[in-house]
C-alpha cells in the first residue's frame, strides 16, 4: 500500500534530532545553490508558448547570456594570473651549452598561458561586435522586433560590466605584459628553426597591441558599437534605466546594485562620445542625477581587492575618448584619493561599518525577534488543521514580508561590507601613520587600516550576517509554502482582481492597450484555484459582481515560472512606455501614455515586486549569495604588486579577526571566534566554483589549517587562564581581598565557554572537526606541562618552596575541578602521579618525596639551623652558598602559575612569607604532598641517616675521649668561678684537636635537626590523625569511656555498616527491586571500609618510633660511649661516659661563642642540644650529665660564690656585681643551654620512657644489675624492622 | 502596438497556462518534499555526528583509564617478588 509523499515525509519529524550545538558557525552546506528563477533554467524556451512574439529577444538574452558567463570564466582566469616568468629557473654555467633546450621548454610553458590571452583577446572582440549587433537590432526606431525586455537589459548591462572588469584587470595586472615580452623573447629564439612564422609573428604582434594598450577593450567596443551610429538611443535608454534602478533602490540586491554603478561611467562616456548626443542625454537625465550617483559611491567594488572609482574611469577615458573631455563637470568630480576636508569625513561616517553599528545591532536584534515569532506561528499553523482561511493568509503574509525584510537586510549589511573593503582599499594608511618599519602594501590597506573597533564591528556584523543567514537557511523547507503561497496570491490578485478593475474604468476605450492587459491575465490568471474551492460556477466568467469576486480565491503553493515573470514585466513595460523608448522622463514617469496616476502607480508596485519575487523562488540561492564573504581573503592583486608567493597569516583579514577575538577578550565576541573560518569557507568555495583555481584552495586550505591549529591553541590558553583565574581567586582569601584597597584586581571579569565546548562538529574546508575533543585533548596536556613546571621549579629550589609548591599544585587541582564541570578530563591524581612518576603500584617513592629527600640531605640538614621557641628552621649564614649553584628557574607562561598577572604577585607574596625558613607550614605542605603513600619512604630514609651519622660519630668521639684525663673529679668549689674556668680549661685539651670538636658538634647538630624534624612531623600527623578521627568516629561508632579510653559502642558492628545493610535488606526484600546485587555488594563493600578505619584509628606516634630506632642504633655501640663501671657501682670520675664529652663540647661551644661574637654565623642552633640530649637520654646517662656536667657545676658555683658573697657582704651590693663581672655573658648562656636541656628532657621523658633502661636491681650477690628488662614492659624495640646491614 | 505584438489565440493560451498551473503545483509538492527529505538527511547526519562524537569521547575515557590500569597492573606483575 502506498503511502502518501506527505505523510511519509511528516513521519520523519518524529525522529528526535535534538543537537545540543549551539549554531555559532555560519552556513557550512547549502542544500541547492541552483537558479531557477533569476536564470531560466531552460532558457525561456517556454515564452514562446506566450505567443508574445517574443522569439528574437530571447534569442538575443540566451546569447548575451552564455557569452556573461564565458565572460565570467576569463575574468576570474585573469584575476588568477600569476606570473610564470619568476618561476622560470636560471640555468647554471656549467649548462650554457643547453641553453635552446632551456628557452623551447619555456617557450612551452608559455605558450600554453598565452594562448589562454589569446583566447580572451578573440573572445573580446567577438563579444564586442555581437553586444554592438544586439544593440543596434534592438534599439532601431522603426523597430521591427518585440523587445527589448528588461531581462534583455540586464543581460546587456551585465555583459559591458564583464567587459569593463576584464578591462580594468587587464590595466592593473602588470605580470600579463611582463609574461608576454618574455614569452616573445623566447619566441625569437626558437623560432629560429622553424619556417613560416610571419602569421604567428602577426599574431604576436596583434596580442601585444592588445595587451599594451589600456582600456583595449572598451575602445574596441565602441569602435564597434558606432560603426553604423545608430545605438545612442538603446545607450540612453540603459542610462536611464540604471539611474532609475538605482535612485529607486528597491528590487537590488548588493550585486546588482555594484554592477549598475560600475556599468554606469561607462554607459555615460559611450552615450556622450559627441556633442549632439550628450545634449539629448541630459535631456533626458539631468546631469545632476548622474554627478549625484557618482557622488555617493566614489568607490565602487569590482574584485575582492581590486575597486572601481567612478571619477577616475571617467578621468582616464577621457584621453581616449576625445568628445568626452569636454565634459567638464563630470571631469570634475573627486577620485576618492583626491577627497579630503570635511567631504573625507562624512564618507568616512558612511563607508565606516563601526559608524552604524548601532543602527545595525538594533536591526539584527528586532528582525531575529520577529523573524522567530513568524516562524512560530508558521509552525503553529502547520500543527493546525491547516485550514484556509484569514489568519493563515496573514501568517503567511507576514513570513513572506519577513523574508523579503531579511533579504534586504542581508544585502544591505553584506554590500556595506564589500563597500568597507573597497573604501579601505581606496585608502591606505599613510606612510607617516606606520611606524617607519617597511611593510608590504597589502598591509597598508587591510592590517594596519583597520583599527580594533572596526575589526570588532567587523567580525560583529559578519557574525550577525551568518546568523541571520543560518537562521533563514534552516527553516528553507518550512516557509517555502508560505512564500510561494503568498507570491501566487499577489501575482492572481493583481491579474485577476486589479486589472480587471482596470479594464473596466481606464482603458476601456484604448484597444490596443486593453488588448495588452487582457494578454498579462491570460498568460498568468490561475482561475481554477480561485474555483477549485468555492462555487467554480461563479468565478470562472469574467462577469461576475463586484462583491462576490473579492478576496475570494484559495492560492496554491505554486509560484510563477521565470517566463511567466519575465512576460509580465515585459508586458507592463510595453503598457506604460506605449512601445516608445524614446519617451522623455523614465519607466514610470507619467507622461505621454494618458494612463491615470493611481493605476501608473500600481503597475509600478507590481513591476518591481515582480523582479523581487525572483530572488525569493531562489530562496537558498539568494542567501547563498548575500552571506558569501569568502572576498575577504582574496589579495590576487596585491600579491603580484608585492612580488611575493603569499602574505603571512598576521596580514589575512580572517586571522586578524580571529586575533582580535583572542586578544581583547571580550566575553560577547568569544562566541564569534568561529566566525571567520566561515570566511575560510567561504572564500575555498569561491575558489573552487567560480574562479576554478586548484592552487587557491590550497592555499587557503593551508591558511585555514594554520589558523585552527593556532586558535586552539591560543583557545585553549584562554580557556586555562581563566579557570586558573577563577580558581586562584577563589582560594585568596576573602577577608583579605575585602579588606585590601585595590582588592578588585583580584576578581575575575566572568567569561562563558560552554558554547565552545559544546562544539563537536565544526565545519572548517567541508571537513567536520571535534573541536570540544581537540580542546580536552590539549586540555589535558597543558595539566600535565603545568604539573612539569611546578615540579621543575621545585626541584629547582630549596626545601621551603614546598608550600608554594602545594599552594599552586591547589589552584591546580581547582582548576581541574572547574573545567571537569564541562570536559571530561584525565583525573587529577592520575596526571599527578604520572608527572610524579609513581604511576607504578610498587614504586613508594615519586618525584617530589627524591627531591624533598635529597634536598634534605644535601642542604637541610648541613644549612639549616633550629630555633626551639619558635618551632622554626632558618637557614644558616654560612649556608647560602648551596643555592647560588642551582640553575635560575625558567620562567613559565603567566598561566602556569596563577593566571592574572595581579594573582601571581599576590601569591608570590604569600609564599614569599615562607620562603626563609621551615616549620609546621611546611611539614603540613610536606604531608599533603607526599601522603601516606611516600611518607614512610622519607621517614626510613631519615632514620637510616641518622643511625650512619650515629656511627660516624664513633671514631671522633673516641679521638675525643682519648684527650680527656682518665679521671675527672667534681669541681671545687674553692677556686670560685674564676677557679673553676681554670679547672675546666685544664681537663678539656682539646686545642689540638679543634676540627675534630667542630664536626662532632655538625654532626651532632644534623641528628638533632633530623629527630626535631621527625618531632613537627609528628605533631602534624597527630593534628591530621585527629581529625580525621573525629570525623570517622560517628560512623564507626566510637565513643569516650569512662576511663578517657575510646569504647566501641557496638560489639561487632558499626553504625556505617548497620545502616547501609539495613538499606540494602528493605531494598532487596521489596519486590520491584531490578538489581539487588548492588545493593548487597554496598553493603559487603561498607564493612570493608569500616574495617579498614578502625585499624586505622590507633596509628603510631613517628616520634617514638624514631626514638626508638635511635635507641636501638646507639645500642649497639653503648660499650664504647657508656664504661660499665667495674667496680659495679656508678664511677663518677669516669671520662669514658658520652656526656663528659658532650659536656665538655657544650662547655667550650658556650665559651666560643661568648668569646668570639665575630664567630656567630657558625652557631650552630638549638638542634645540637636536642642531638646530645637524646644520646644520652637513650645511653641512661641523663642524671650522670645533670649531675657531673661542667656548665651546670660552673653554675652551682657561682650560685653559691653569689649566695656567699651577699651573705657576708649583703651591704655592699655594688662588689658582689664587681665579682661576678666578666661572667653574666657565659652564665647566662649556661642558664639558657640548661633550660633547653631540661625541656629536651621532659620531652623524652614524656615520649619515650625508659624505665627498663634507667632500672637497676641489685643482685643477691650485691652487685647491680644495669639495664634489665621488664618482660611487661611494651618496648618499641621489639616491633623494629631489622635492617639488614 | 503595431510591431507584431499580442497573442495569436488567447483562449488556447489561456487553457495551456490554466493546465500548466495544476501540473506545476504537482512538480513543486513533490520537489519541496524532496527537498525536506534531503533536509531531514542532513540534519539527521548532523545530529548523528554530534552524538558520535559524544561516544568517541567516552570511549576515549575509557580507553585510557584502562591503559593507566593495565600499567599498574603490569608493573605489579613483573615484579611479584614485592608481594610475597
Amino acid at each position: 500500500m502506498a503511502i502518501p509523499v506527505e505523510e511519509a515525509i511528516a513521519a520523519l519529524s518524529t525522529f528526535s534530532l535534538e543537537d545540543e550545538q549551539p549554531d555559532v558557525q555560519g552556513l557550512a552546506v547549502l542544500l541547492s545553490s541552483e537558479r531557477y528563477a533569476t536564470n531560466s533554467p531552460i532558457e525561456y524556451s517556454d515564452v514562446a508558448a506566450y505567443r508574445l512574439s517574443l522569439g528574437e529577444d530571447t534569442k538575443a538574452i540566451n546569447q548575451l547570456n552564455t557569452l556573461i558567463k564565458e565572460g565570467k570564466e576569463m575574468t576570474s582566469l585573469l584575476y588568477t594570473y600569476r606570473s610564470c616568468v619568476k618561476a622560470l629557473p636560471q640555468l647554471p654555467d656549467s649548462m650554457k651549452h643547453n641553453q635552446a633546450d632551456l628557452y623551447l621548454e619555456t617557450y612551452q610553458v608559455l605558450d600554453m598561458e598565452m594562448s589562454h590571452l589569446r583566447e580572451i583577446q578573440r573572445w573580446q572582440a567577438s563579444a564586442a561586435s555581437k553586444l554592438a549587433a544586439d544593440m543596434q537590432r534592438f534599439s532601431r526606431p522603426e523597430r521591427l522586433v518585440n523587445g527589448p525586455t528588461i531581462t534583455h537589459f540586464w543581460s546587456m548591462l551585465k555583459l559591458l560590466d564583464v567587459l569593463l572588469q576584464l578591462d580594468h584587470l587587464k590595466n592593473a595586472k602588470a605580470s600579463i605584459p611582463n609574461d608576454f615580452s618574455w614569452y616573445k623573447r623566447t619566441f625569437t629564439q626558437v623560432s629560429t628553426q622553424w619556417q613560416d612564422t610571419d602569421t604567428m609573428r602577426e599574431e604576436l604582434d596583434d596580442l601585444q597591441i592588445f595587451l599594451s594598450t589600456r582600456w583595449a577593450i572598451l575602445l574596441n567596443l565602441h569602435a564597434e558599437m558606432f560603426r553604423t551610429n545608430t545605438v545612442e538611443d538603446i545607450l540612453q535608454v540603459l542610462i536611464v534605466f540604471c539611474v532609475e534602478s538605482l535612485e529607486l533602490d528597491f528590487a537590488l540586491l548588493f550585486p546588482e546594485r555594484h554592477t549598475l554603478l560600475r556599468v554606469l561611467p561607462v554607459l555615460v562616456v559611450l552615450a556622450t562620445s559627441s556633442e549632439k548626443e550628450s545634449e539629448s542625454l541630459y535631456k533626458r537625465v539631468k546631469i545632476n542625477r548622474l554627478l549625484n550617483v557618482f557622488k555617493n559611491d566614489p568607490v565602487i567594488p569590482a574584485f575582492p581587492d581590486l575597486h572601481l572609482s567612478p571619477a577616475a574611469i571617467l578621468k582616464e577615458l577621457s584621453s581616449y575618448f576625445q568628445n568626452f573631455s569636454s565634459q567638464t563637470r563630470l571631469l570634475a568630480l573627486q577620485a576618492p584619493h583626491e577627497i579630503q576636508g570635511r567631504e573625507l569625513q562624512d564618507y568616512q561616517r558612511h563607508y565606516l561599518i563601526l559608524n552604524h553599528m548601532g543602527t545595525i545591532r538594533a536591526d539584527h536584534d528586532d528582525f531575529s525577534i520577529r523573524f522567530a515569532s513568524a516562524m512560530d506561528q508558521m509552525i503553529r499553523l502547520k500543527s493546525s488543521d491547516g485550514v484556509y482561511n484569514d489568519w493563515s493568509r496573514d501568517i503567511k503574509g507576514n513570513m513572506y514580508d519577513i523574508v523579503v525584510e531579511g533579504f534586504q537586510l542581508l544585502s544591505r549589511w553584506t554590500g556595506r561590507i564589500w563597500e568597507q573593503c573597497a573604501w579601505k582599499f581606496s585608502r591606505p594608511i599613510s606612510d607617516s601613520q606606520q611606524n617607519s618599519m617597511t611593510c608590504f602594501d597589502y598591509e597598508k590597506v587591510v592590517r594596519y587600516n583597520y583599527t580594533a573597533e572596526e575589526r570588532r564591528a567587523l567580525l560583529e556584523l559578519i557574525g550577525y550576517i551568518k546568523s541571520i543567514g543560518l537562521m533563514m537557511q534552516h527553516c528553507d523547507t518550512l516557509v517555502s509554502e508560505a512564500l510561494w503561497e503568498t507570491i501566487h496570491m499577489e501575482v492572481q490578485d493583481f491579474v485577476q482582481d486589479k486589472l480587471d478593475t482596470m479594464l473596466r474604468t481606464t482603458f476601456r476605450k484604448k484597444k490596443d492597450l486593453s488588448r495588452i492587459l487582457s494578454d498579462m491575465r491570460t498568460l498568468s490568471a490561475d482561475w481554477m484555484a480561485s474555483t477549485s474551492k468555492a462555487d467554480p460556477e461563479q468565478h470562472s466568467l469574467h462577469q461576475e459582481t463586484e462583491e462576490m469576486r473579492q478576496n475570494t480565491f484559495y492560492p496554491r503553493p505554486v509560484a510563477p515560472t521565470a517566463a511567466q515573470i519575465h512576460c509580465l514585466q515585459f508586458l507592463i513595460c510595453e503598457l506604460v512606455s506605449g512601445g516608445n523608448l524614446r519617451k522623455v522622463g523614465g519607466l514610470f514617469g507619467n507622461s505621454g501614455s494618458g494612463i491615470p496616476v493611481e493605476d501608473l502607480k500600481q503597475l509600478e508596485t507590481f513591476f518591481y515586486k515582480l523582479s523581487f519575487f525572483l530572488h525569493i523562488l531562489d530562496y537558498t540561492a539568494t542567501i547563498g549569495t548575500l552571506t558569501d564573504l569568502g572576498f575577504l581573503w582574496f589579495r590576487e592583486f596585491y600579491l603580484e604588486s608585492s612580488r611575493v608567493i603569499q602574505f603571512p597569516i598576521e596580514c589575512s583579514l580572517p586571522w586578524m579577526l580571529v586575533g582580535h577575538v583572542i586578544e581583547s577578550e571580550d566575553a560577547g565576541l568569544l562566541e564569534s571566534i568561529l566566525i571567520p573560518f566561515d570566511l575560510y569557507n567561504d572564500s575555498a568555495q569561491h575558489a573552487l566554483t567560480s574562479l576554478k583555481q586548484r592552487f587557491l584552495y590550497d592555499e587557503i586550505e593551508a591558511e585555514a589549517d594554520l589558523c585552527f591549529d593556532l586558535l586552539a591553541q591560543k583557545l585553549n590558553e584562554i580557556i586555562f587562564t581563566y579557570y586558573k583565574s577563577c580558581a586562584a581567586s577563589t582560594l585568596l582569601d576573602s577577608s583579605f581581598t575585602y579588606a585590601c584597597d585595590d582588592g578588585d584586581k583580584y576578581f575575575v571579569k566572568p567569561l562563558r565557554f560552554d558554547a565552545i565546548f559544546k562544539l563537536r562538529r565544526v565545519m572548517v574546508l567541508g571537513r567536520t572537526i571535534d573541536l570540544r575533543s581537540i580542546i580536552t585533548q590539549r586540555m589535558n596536556k597543558i595539566f600535565r606541562e603545568n604539573i612539569d613546571f611546578l615540579l621543575e621549579r621545585f626541584e629547582n629550589g630549596d626545601l621551603c618552596g614546598v608550600v608554594e609548591l602545594q599552594q599552586l599544585l591547589d589552584i591546580l587541582e581547582l582548576t581541574h575541578q572547574s573545567i571537569s564541570r564541562f570536559l571530561e578530563l584525565d583525573s587529577y591524581s592520575l596526571m599527578l602521579s604520572e608527572m610524579q612518576e609513581n604511576l607504578s603500584l610498587v614504586s613508594y617513592s615519586s618525584r617530589i618525596s627524591s627531591q624533598i629527600w635529597s634536598e634534605m640531605q644535601t642542604d637541610f640538614l648541613p644549612n639549616f639551623i633550629l630555633c626551639n621557641t619558635t618551632q622554626r628552621f632558618v637557614r644558616s649564614a654560612k649556608g647560602t652558598h648551596h643555592s647560588s649553584h642551582r640553575s635560575s628557574a625558567s620562567t613559565g607562561k603567566p598561566y602556569f602559575y596563577c593566571g592574572s598577572h595581579d594573582l601571581t604577585m599576590a601569591y608570590q607574596g604569600l609564599a614569599g612569607l615562607y620562603r626563609d625558613f621551615f616549620g609546621v607550614p611546611h611539614m603540613f605542605a610536606v604531608v599533603k604532598l607526599l601522603g601516606s603513600r611516600s611518607l614512610p619512604a622519607i621517614i626510613r630514609a631519615l632514620l637510616d641517616h641518622i643511625s650512619s651519622k650515629i656511627t660516624g660519630l664513633l671514631p671522633k668521639i673516641n679521638a675525643l675521649q682519648e684527650a680527656l684525663p682518665k679521671s675527672i673529679g667534681l669541681l671545687s668549689f674553692d677556686g670560685g668561678i674564676a677557679g673553676c674556668q681554670k679547672i675546666v680549661h685544664e681537663i678539656l685539651t682539646w686545642e689540638a684537636k679543634s676540627e675534630v670538636k667542630t664536626e662532632v658538634l655538625h654532626d651532632l647538630k644534623e641528628i638533632g635537626s633530623a629527630l626535631y624534624w621527625m618531632s613537627i612531623l609528628d605533631i602534624v600527623l597527630r593534628q591530621i590523625d585527629t581529625t580525621q578521627f573525629m570525623q570517622s568516629a560517628p560512623w564507626l561508632g566510637l565513643v569516650p569511656g569512662n576511663d578517657g579510653q575510646v569504647k566501641h559502642a557496638y560489639s561487632d558492628n558499626t553504625p556505617f555498616t548497620t545502616l547501609l545493610s539495613a538499606a540494602s535488606n528493605a531494598v532487596t526484600s521489596s519486590p520491584t527491586c531490578p538489581n539487588p546485587s548492588t545493593f548487597l555488594v554496598m553493603s559487603k563493600q561498607a564493612e570493608a571500609a569500616s574495617l579498614l578505619y578502625k585499624s586505622n584509628l590507633n596509628s603510631g606516634s613517628v616520634l617514638e618510633y624514631a626514638l626508638a630506632f635511635t635507641s636501638a642504633a646507639l645500642d649497639r655501640h653503648y660499650s664504647k660511649w657508656s664504661a660499665t663501671p667495674k667496680t659495679g657501682f656508678i664511677d663518677i670520675t669516669t671520662s669514658k661516659d658520652f656526656y663528659r664529652i658532650f659536656s665538655g663540647l657544650q662547655y667550650s661551644y658556650l665559651e666560643d661563642s661568648i668569646n668570639n661574637p665575630s664567630k656567630k654565623q657558625e652557631m650552630l642552633g638549638d638542634s645540637v642540644a636536642w642531638a646530645g640530649c637524646t644520646i644520652m637520654y637513650l645511653l641512661g646517662q641523663q642524671q650522670h650529665f645533670e649531675l657531673f656536667d661542667f656548665s651546670y657545676q660552673f653554675l652551682n658555683v657561682a650560685e653559691v660564690e653569689s649566695a656567699t658573697v651577699s651573705h657576708y657582704q649583703s651591704s655592699e651590693r655594688t662588689k658582689s656585681s664587681n665579682f661576678l663581672q666578666g661572667y653574666e655573658g657565659i652564665l647566662e648562656a649556661m642558664r639558657k643551654a640548661r633550660r633547653l636541656n631540661n625541656h629536651v628532657f621532659s620531652m623524652l621523658r614524656a615520649r619515650c620512657p625508659l624505665e627498663d633502661k634507667v632500672a637497676c636491681a641489685i643482685k643477691p650477690s650485691g652487685a647491680p644489675l644495669h639495664r634489665m628488662k621488664f618482660m611487661n614492659t611494651v618496648s618499641a624495640f621489639e616491633t623494629l624492622p631489622q635492617r639488614v646491614t | 502596438m503595431g510591431r507584431g505584438g499580442g497573442m495569436g489565440n488567447p483562449v488556447n493560451v489561456g487553457i495551456a497556462v490554466q493546465a500548466d498551473w495544476e501540473n506545476r503545483e504537482f512538480i513543486s509538492n513533490i520537489s519541496l518534499n524532496v527537498r525536506r527529505l534531503f533536509d531531514f538527511l542532513l540534519r539527521f547526519e548532523a545530529t548523528t555526528k554530534s552524538k558520535l562524537a559524544s561516544l568517541n569521547e567516552k570511549l576515549d575515557i575509557l580507553e585510557r583509564k584502562l591503559e593507566v590500569l593495565e600499567v599498574q597492573v603490569g608493573s605489579a606483575t613483573t615484579n611479584p617478588s614485592v608481594f610475597n
